[in-house]
């Protein structure tokens, strides 16, 4: 019974993020602002992304919550980007993004 | 140089912003999320002018690390929070983390140059044609 009451603001979070990814997506299509639709559309996602964030936060500590959302956001994006960007990571670059990961998480669990 | 003038213009605001957010949850502003909306806002339309010339892996990441840095030094100097190791040995990774990706992301069109260089000797080859013909002229 209490999993539900657990695991919800979990799921906001990766919803949050999920939305972050996209923002990311609709803003890498904008192509600088020029075009309006998908630059006002991610900024939307942005502060819808930002709304659950606040949702989840009344039950979650902020540390454990930025470390999922920034986390996920980060390996999520950069995935993605080699699909939008044509891009692709040598052992540095993967090297240089689980650090990144490890130190959001670092940074937020390891008070 | 653009991109990343607008990229880190993007993280000032992004600081300035989760500051508010803060300030105003300490201070129990209700306006706070509205300033901090529009803070984010700002930030995100520049992250979205750094995204033409620079990769989104490498800008998302720069942006969330250089972020989490700066806001983690502001809230010990601006709101004396304490710092313990591990978070300092975690500012260091997510540096460390961030000039990694940056070197470690390459074009996958760099690679596909390799690709002409192999057809390069074809064209050497139709140079070699004139010169086998040349001493046929001579008899």
């Amino acid at each position: 019974m209490t999993s539900t009451v657990t695991w919800t603001p979990f799921l906001l979070l990766i919803l949050a993020a999920l939305l972050d990814v996209g923002a990311n997506i609709l803003l890498k299509r904008s192509d600088g602002l020029r075009h309006r639709l998908p630059a006002l559309g991610g900024i939307a996602l942005i502060l819808l992304a930002f709304a659950l964030l606040g949702v989840a936060l009344k039950s979650v500590p902020l540390g454990v919550a930025y470390a999922v959302w920034g986390g996920l956001g980060i390996v999520l994006t950069a995935l993605l980007s080699l699909n939008i960007d044509g891009v692709r990571f040598t052992v540095r670059g993967w090297a240089g993004l689980t650090l990144i990961v490890g130190s959001v998480l670092l940074m937020h669990m390891g008070g | 140089m653009r991109a990343w003038l607008a990229l880190f213009s993007a993280i000032a605001f992004e600081v300035i912003g989760t500051l508010t957010l803060k300030l105003s949850a300490l201070n129990h502003h209700a306006a706070g999320f509205l300033i901090t909306s529009v803070f984010l806002a700002l930030s995100y339309a520049l992250l979205a002018l750094a995204f033409r010339r620079i990769p989104v892996a490498v800008a998302f990441a720069v942006w969330e690390a250089a972020g989490l840095v700066l806001i983690t030094l502001a809230g010990v100097t601006l709101l004396g929070e304490t710092l313990s190791p591990l978070r300092l040995l975690a500012l260091l990774g997510l540096g460390l983390g961030a000039w990694l990706l940056h070197g470690g992301t390459v074009a996958v069109q760099s690679a596909q140059k390799v690709v002409p260089k192999k057809t390069a000797p074809v064209q050497q080859a139709t140079l070699r044609e004139p010169t086998i013909r040349l001493p046929q002229v001579q008899p």
